[in-house]
């Protein structure tokens, strides 16, 4: 797979190239784990939050993939297979599907998400999600980037998720399922690549929370990356 | 904040200490040595470009160099001569070379896509036109991003008749700026993320300082309009000193570029901004500097401390430096991040001393084309007031189609004519800034021609996305300019965007609208100030496909058009 992004990529430099004026929309590939972590609470969890894209200015093929890996246990994780599109000059909209694993279970959805910079520089996406049975899942990321220098970087975020309906062997209740609030503080050695330490408050409320009780705030330490 | 200099700086340092001959890199059939920059003259040139092998920063990289030398050879042309230049491209790639400024048949203009199909590889191209100017211009790739890996020298063309001023000497002071980077990766990064290279951003530091001085009501409502617009006051340039290594005639600031002169002696500096992305202040601390000429075309002279020079402008300056003393040339890139440094002396071996780089400065609401009282921002009147005066009579206006979407972030919502406005990072600094208010032709424009039409382009751009365009259109989306021969159009540029473009007219003359209607002044390249509005007139005297764009070498791929003359 990364050789042939890398490939892809090559072959578009190549094509600008040549050109005098035009073709500055280039075809282009990008990968970011946004988050790939150790949380230090009760169930030592690995946490990765990635995405990744193909494409141009306006139109790209998005994946996303956020999950955790407990010990001894398999990966539990939400995974987007996008396309998006640009609608305005700060925000997309993509659609496409997402495909959740919570242990052996799996689950898909149908996605239509809203991606950009709200005013104040808040990195935004809100997801909504459509399953069977008419269950909608709503998923919000907000983030902000808050400079103390030019490379240490203190990332508030915040996270919430809620269904309308019971999805008891994903650990999903209905209503507000799951807030998270977290700052990480990252050091940027080069723009691509920054080690970080934070910390993060995690609860679930409502069914899932009796699905899953979770409540508990932990320390996080790992890296982001892009290339 | 003296950090990134001073990095550029060791760079250089240990660039000069470096023997080329240790570094193994694979070996290559490109593999030329870098020749120091020659001047050649005659009418008859034979021109390569190839693949180089460089150290500029202390690691070797491949240039594209023109005769191996990085600043290619000065071309020395004579008023009236016809010149044949034969231009061979050794490079696995399709290369070009224009000739910036130079009034010529467009078939010689040199633009792949546009006036030629390029120069492939292994083939040899013959330019030969006969030169009907003089002063100073300057030669670059026009192929792919080859400009800013070194094909571009400088070009300097003898008058017929001499020069209104005296001078003794001249040098040739070409600025450019180098990476080791290749610059399609540059371009790359631009567009993943477009402050990669911006080090200078806003802190939450600063935001406390402000708070502690104006009280945190005031101090977020001074940041709200930015936050708002999702918008940084510290984008004054788009690649830095982080990746750029600044030169002077191929010099970087450890080596020093030299320019000697005698006891007694007036020196012509003629000076050539000839890099891909940087905007440089230039001032020789302790001298004062008479401009004389700019873009090739003599002025009334203007003595000043300072000057700005836009990517691709050309400045001659005289200066008279006093004996046995050591003076920098130095010249600052626009958002502090390095410089480029030449050292003007009777004796290379007595090395003035380096300024300090200035405090960095911030884009205030004016560069936003907003009106510095907030309060009256919502009932601002939308039509622009006209406060050039020198309009005798209305002018026709010829719409163009406009697209205001995804590809534009901003509108300038009351631009103005900043003519007298030195710009950001020179406001007030203590020392005579030179304007474009300044610049006064030498020749008498009275005669001519009043404009027949008008045509207004906005420069517009989405900086999160990093596109650019022109009325909001990327130039792959666009129609070409219709402009018709023997017409005198006017153009005004409407800058919708918070970086400085400067806009550049293949074939044409663009006489600038400086105030004074009797001597506007005549260049080929025009700096638009952002939130601002500017107006230029041309006369349509040459018929052809013409380029026209904005010449930082990363906006120029789509705030791009073709002009076609019939």
């Amino acid at each position: 797979m990364k050789n042939l992004l890398i490939k892809l990529t090559l072959l578009a430099s190549v094509a600008t190239a040549s050109f005098a004026g035009g073709g500055g929309d280039i075809l282009r590939a990008s990968f970011t784990a946004d988050s790939l972590e150790y949380q230090a609470n009760d169930e030592k969890t690995i946490y990765w939050d990635t995405y990744g894209y193909i494409g141009y200015d306006l139109n790209k093929i998005y994946i996303y993939s956020e999950g955790e890996k407990v010990d001894n246990a398999s990966a539990d994780s939400e995974n987007q297979l996008l396309y998006s599109r640009a609608i305005a000059p700060f925000w997309d909209i993509q659609a496409g599907v997402d495909y959740d694993i919570a242990g052996s279970e799996h689950k898909t959805w149908a996605v239509v998400a809203l991606s950009g910079l709200a005013p104040y520089f808040f990195e935004t996406r809100v997801a909504l999600l459509f399953g069977d049975n008419g269950n909608v899942g709503l998923r919000i990321d907000l983030e902000y980037e808050a400079l103390i220098t030019q490379k240490l970087i203190l990332t508030p975020k915040f996270t919430l998720d809620a269904y309308s309906k019971d999805v008891p062997t994903m650990e999903y209740g209905s209503g507000v399922s799951n807030i998270t609030f977290g700052a990480r503080l990252r050091y940027e050695i080069k723009r691509e690549f920054a080690p970080y330490i934070g910390v993060e408050w995690s609860k679930n409320y409502g069914n899932t929370g009796k699905f899953s009780p979770l409540d508990e705030a932990y320390v996080t330490g790992g890296i982001r990356f892009w290339f | 904040m003296q950090n990134i200099s001073r990095r550029t700086f060791v760079k250089g340092v240990i660039a000069a200490g470096m023997a080329l001959s240790s570094v193994n890199l694979n070996a290559d059939t490109h593999r030329i040595k870098r020749q120091k920059t020659e001047e050649l003259s005659g009418t008859v040139f034979h021109l390569s470009i190839d693949k180089t092998l460089v150290n500029i920063t202390g690691k070797p990289s491949y240039a594209t160099a023109v005769n191996g030398m990085l600043q290619g050879p000065t071309l020395r042309w004579r008023e009236g001569d016809t010149v044949t230049l034969h231009v061979t491209n050794n490079l696995d790639e399709s290369s070009s070379i224009h000739w910036h400024g130079i009034i010529l048949p467009y078939q010689m203009d040199g633009v792949p896509g546009i006036s030629y199909n390029g120069i492939a590889p292994g083939e040899t191209f013959t330019y030969t036109f006969r030169v009907q100017q003089s002063g100073t211009y300057w030669y670059h790739s026009h192929s792919g991003f080859q400009e800013q890996t070194g094909v571009y020298g400088a070009i300097v063309i003898e008058p017929k008749e001499k020069d209104p001023f005296a001078y003794d000497r001249e040098h040739v002071v070409v600025l450019s700026d180098y990476s080791d980077e290749k610059p399609a990766n540059i371009y790359r990064k631009l567009k993943l993320s477009a402050d990669y290279y911006n080090f200078n951003q806003r802190t939450l530091g600063d935001f406390f300082s402000q708070v502690k001085e104006k009280g945190f009501l005031e101090a977020f409502q001074e940041r709200k309009m930015w936050n708002e617009m999702r918008m940084s006051d510290r984008d004054l340039s788009d690649v830095t000193g982080y990746t750029y290594t600044f030169l002077m005639s191929g010099q970087n600031p450890a080596t020093r570029f030299q320019a000697l002169f005698q006891n007694g002696e007036k020196v012509r500096l003629r000076i050539i901004n000839a890099a891909a992305m940087t905007f440089f202040d230039l001032r020789i601390p302790g001298l004062k500097m008479k401009v004389v000429a700019t873009d090739g075309n003599n002025i009334q002279p203007v003595d000043v401390d300072e000057f700005r020079i836009g990517v691709a402008e050309t400045y001659d300056v005289i200066v008279e430096p006093e004996d046995d003393k050591a003076y920098a040339i130095f010249a600052q890139a626009i958002d502090r991040s390095g410089y480029a440094l030449g050292n003007l002396s009777t004796d290379e071996n007595i090395l003035a001393d380096v300024p300090k780089l200035d405090k960095r400065q911030t884009l205030t609401l004016k560069d936003m084309g907003m009106n510095k009282n907030m309060s009256s921002m919502k009932k601002m009147d939308m039509s622009q007031k006209e406060n050039m005066s020198s309009l005798k009579k209305p002018i026709p206006l010829t719409k163009l189609p406009m697209k205001w979407d995804v590809g534009t972030t901003m509108r300038a919502m009351n631009p103005q004519y900043r003519l007298n406005d030195p710009g950001v990072g020179l406001r007030n600094n203590g020392r005579k800034v030179l304007t474009y208010a300044d610049l006064r032709s030498l020749r008498s424009t009275k005669d001519d021609k009043y404009p027949d039409r008008e045509i207004i382009l906005h420069l517009t751009g989405n900086m999160e996305r990093y596109m650019w365009s022109i009325n909001g259109i990327p130039y792959h989306e666009a129609d070409p300019l219709e402009f018709h021969y023997g017409e005198r159009l006017r153009i005004t540029y409407i800058n919708d965007t918070m970086m400085n473009h400067p806009m550049h007219l293949h074939g044409l003359w663009s006489d600038l609208e400086t105030g004074d209607e009797n001597h506007l002044v005549r260049k080929h390249t025009i700096i638009s100030q952002p939130g601002s509005k500017i107006s230029f007139r041309v006369t349509i005297d040459a018929k052809g496909a013409w380029a026209y764009h904005c010449h930082l070498l990363y906006h120029m791929t789509d705030m791009f058009r073709k002009v076609v003359v019939s």
